[in-house]
């Protein structure tokens, strides 16, 4: 039998540095992976333009809509209900393996390659100083590991009003790439009103992105083609799968495809790692010496819950609550489709009601042209001609703006594993998860305070969005840090207690879960997960 | 429902939201996800086969169910048809935004208060020939 030396499971966002850490300190890695990939779209959609497209393609149906229509969306939001058709290939075989039952929690889950890394919206948040304690990490490893992150994935931002809350001590990164025109109108207004909006309590700036604006590593600048929910033809933005593919062409660098990581059991000298076939369903046990298991916070859950737990453990499980809120910007009403802009987010608005930076929410604002007028015309109670008819105009000064709020343990939040002999693993993960009144009434009033302060910058809110719990993509916390040696914890350097070879290099250690995006903090905790295997003999 | 049928239906819901002829593209595309669609019950094709009956009140039918069922099997089509027509190059002048000046606001206007009234004949409509 083969042992490899390091095994890691999972090819997303926290995988993918924890494997380039490793290999660059010429470790060698075995990477175990689900790894679906879809259609290749880079050979059908061309190299032009969302507007310049829409106007000359013939066969734009095929990656707008979908061939089957996948892409459209009707009755209940449904997992990857926000996708677009070459996307969809993220959540592709993720029912029949990672079956879920919740009364109201609707997670999306990824087994592609790149994991939800391909669907990410780049945002890079360094945590600030008490939301790493909260979350049980150390500040000054994080803030250095950072640095490496960045330097990896290359980070565009602005050291402006907002630098506080979003760099932390961040400063190797590339300029933002230019606001469209109806964000540079919403933050001159900010600018106007900067002192009435900030005794509030409020601040405002660019979001910083895994996005580049100057050429790196062969990756082309953005090129502000409004594609970037579609395509990653020129890719500015990163994606996990980008440092895999480069890291396949190092020698000690082996990816494996095609394996569904059911549980782990630890030997003496080794490791056992029990796959499924994706191919037959086929039983298939693989060995290594150290295992980083880098699948997600709800994988990473099950599977150590496979591995570790019995009948009746439960795990708790931490999500940010979401709310997204359509608004309309009267400025740009009646205004020509603009062919340079951009997809992802380019203001973000910090709500700091204590002023200590502790316990915040965050709104980020973008702008809609490129998720075309069927995703929205739904929302209005007029039939389809004389929606579309007030849509084409308005649908220039359409701004989203998404809001994320913090999320705490609850003792009524968990997860756990109950039978289902339906699916290749014999179990499926039951959830349970709610918020409690007091928190649904700050978050509430913390939506309403951002409804109004938006107004101050002219920008007004038609109706606020609560796409369910699970909607934010963000899940943390399933096998928390823990400083005592606890059975499915994980002790702060990311080892999982009772073990001494297997380490968490996701999110799952996670005990709390800030507003601010995890995924940049995940991938330095990654790095650093990765730098302890190493030490780990 | 024969093919012959669902293409009668894209021809009449592409006039209606274009107002004219939708290609036969639109039309192939249309027939191809309805073939897709496998949840359809006797009640829900009722407005349908109304509106191909009649499809003058196609509008006004719209409206209504707008209001009181916009889940409906007639919307839900209607909403294929809308997303098949936005992703079509030829129709792009129908979909995109366009420079238009401020005394357009006067068109929306008029537009969404024709959309209200539309939308009470509408309910009727429904209520009384297709409930």
């Amino acid at each position: 039998m083969k042992i490899h030396d390091i095994l890691i499971v999972g090819s997303g966002c926290s995988a993918a540095m924890s494997a380039q850490t490793l290999i660059d300190n010429d470790a060698s890695v075995f990477m175990l992976d689900a790894g679906v990939t879809g259609k290749d779209y880079r050979t059908i959609i061309p190299d032009k333009d969302f507007i310049d497209l829409r106007k000359t393609e013939d066969n734009q149906h095929e990656y707008l809509v979908g061939k089957r229509l996948e892409g459209v969306q009707w009755g209940a939001m449904g997992k990857g209900a926000q996708l677009t058709p070459p996307r969809h290939y993220m959540t592709d075989r993720v029912d029949q393996y990672e079956a879920i039952q919740s009364k109201d929690f609707s997670p999306v889950e990824s087994l592609g390659y790149g994991g939800l890394g391909i669907g990410w919206g780049v945002q890079c948040w360094e945590y600030s100083d008490a939301d790493i304690d909260a979350v049980g990490l150390n500040k000054v490893q994080m803030r250095a590991a950072y640095k490496v992150v960045s330097e990896r994935i290359g980070v565009s931002a602005t050291n402006d009003d907002a630098a506080r809350y979003s760099l932390g001590s961040l400063d190797n990164f590339q300029s933002s790439p230019r606001m469209d025109k109806i964000h540079r109108r919403i933050h001159m207004a900010y600018l106007k009103h900067k002192n009435a909006i900030e005794s509030r309590g409020f601040f405002m700036g660019r979001t910083p992105l895994a996005l580049i604006t100057e050429e790196k590593d062969g990756r082309k600048a953005y090129q502000y083609k409004d594609m970037d929910y579609y395509s990653d033809n020129d890719r500015s933005a990163w994606r996990p799968w980008m440092t895999i593919d480069a890291l396949k062409k190092r020698k000690n660098f082996t990816y494996q495809s095609g394996y569904f990581v059911e549980s782990f059991i630890e030997k003496k000298d080794y490791i056992e790692v029990n796959t499924i076939s994706m191919k037959d369903d086929s039983r298939l046990i693989f060995y290594c010496k150290k295992l980083i298991l880098a699948t997600g916070a709800l994988s990473t859950g099950r599977i150590v819950l496979r591995s570790q737990g019995d009948q009746h453990d439960t795990l708790p499980i931490l999500c940010n609550p979401y709310t997204y809120v359509p608004c309309l910007h009267p400025y740009n009403f009646g205004k020509d489709a603009e062919n340079k802009k951009m997809g992802f987010a380019q203001l973000s608005l910090f709500l700091d009601e204590n002023f200590n930076d502790t316990n915040i929410s965050i709104a980020s604002t973008y702008s809609y042209q490129s998720l075309m007028l069927f995703r929205i015309i739904l929302q209005m109670p007029f039939n389809f001609v004389d929606a579309r008819t007030i849509m084409r105009y308005l649908a220039s000064g359409l701004v989203i703006m998404g809001i994320h709020h913090p999320d705490s343990f609850d003792s009524n939040n968990t997860i756990r594993l109950i039978k289902d002999k339906n699916s290749p693993t014999g179990d499926k993960l039951k959830i349970n998860y709610s918020l409690n009144n007091v928190t649904k009434k700050i978050n509430d009033a913390r939506e309403k305070k951002f409804v109004r302060i938006m107004r101050k910058m002219n920008v007004f809110a038609i109706k606020r969005i609560n796409p369910g719990y699970g909607s934010s993509i963000h899940y943390a916390g399933t096998v928390p840090f823990s400083h005592s040696p606890e059975k499915l914890h994980l002790n702060p350097d990311g080892r999982l207690h009772g073990t001494k070879s297997i380490f968490v290099a996701d999110s799952s250690g996670f005990n709390y879960l800030p507003s601010r995006g995890l995924t940049f903090s995940l991938m330095a905790n990654a790095h650093l997960v990765a730098e302890r295997v190493l030490k780990n003999e | 429902m024969t093919s012959g049928d669902v293409e009668y239906e894209a021809l009449i819901f592409g006039k209606y939201l274009l107002k004219k002829t939708p290609n036969t593209k639109a039309i192939k595309l249309y027939v191809d996800a309805i073939e897709n669609i496998n949840d359809v019950t006797m009640h829900s094709v009722k407005s349908i086969q109304f509106v191909c009956e009649h499809p003058k009140l196609l509008r006004l039918v719209d409206s209504g169910l707008a209001i009181i069922e916009p889940e409906s099997e007639l919307r839900r089509r209607l909403y294929m048809m809308f997303s098949i027509l936005e992703s079509s190059s030829e129709y792009h002048t129908y979909f995109l935004p366009r420079k238009r000046s401020s005394f357009y606001v006067l068109v929306i206007g008029i537009t969404g208060i024709s959309a209200v009234v539309r939308a009470v004949v509408g309910v009727i409509i429904v209520r009384v020939a297709i409930k």
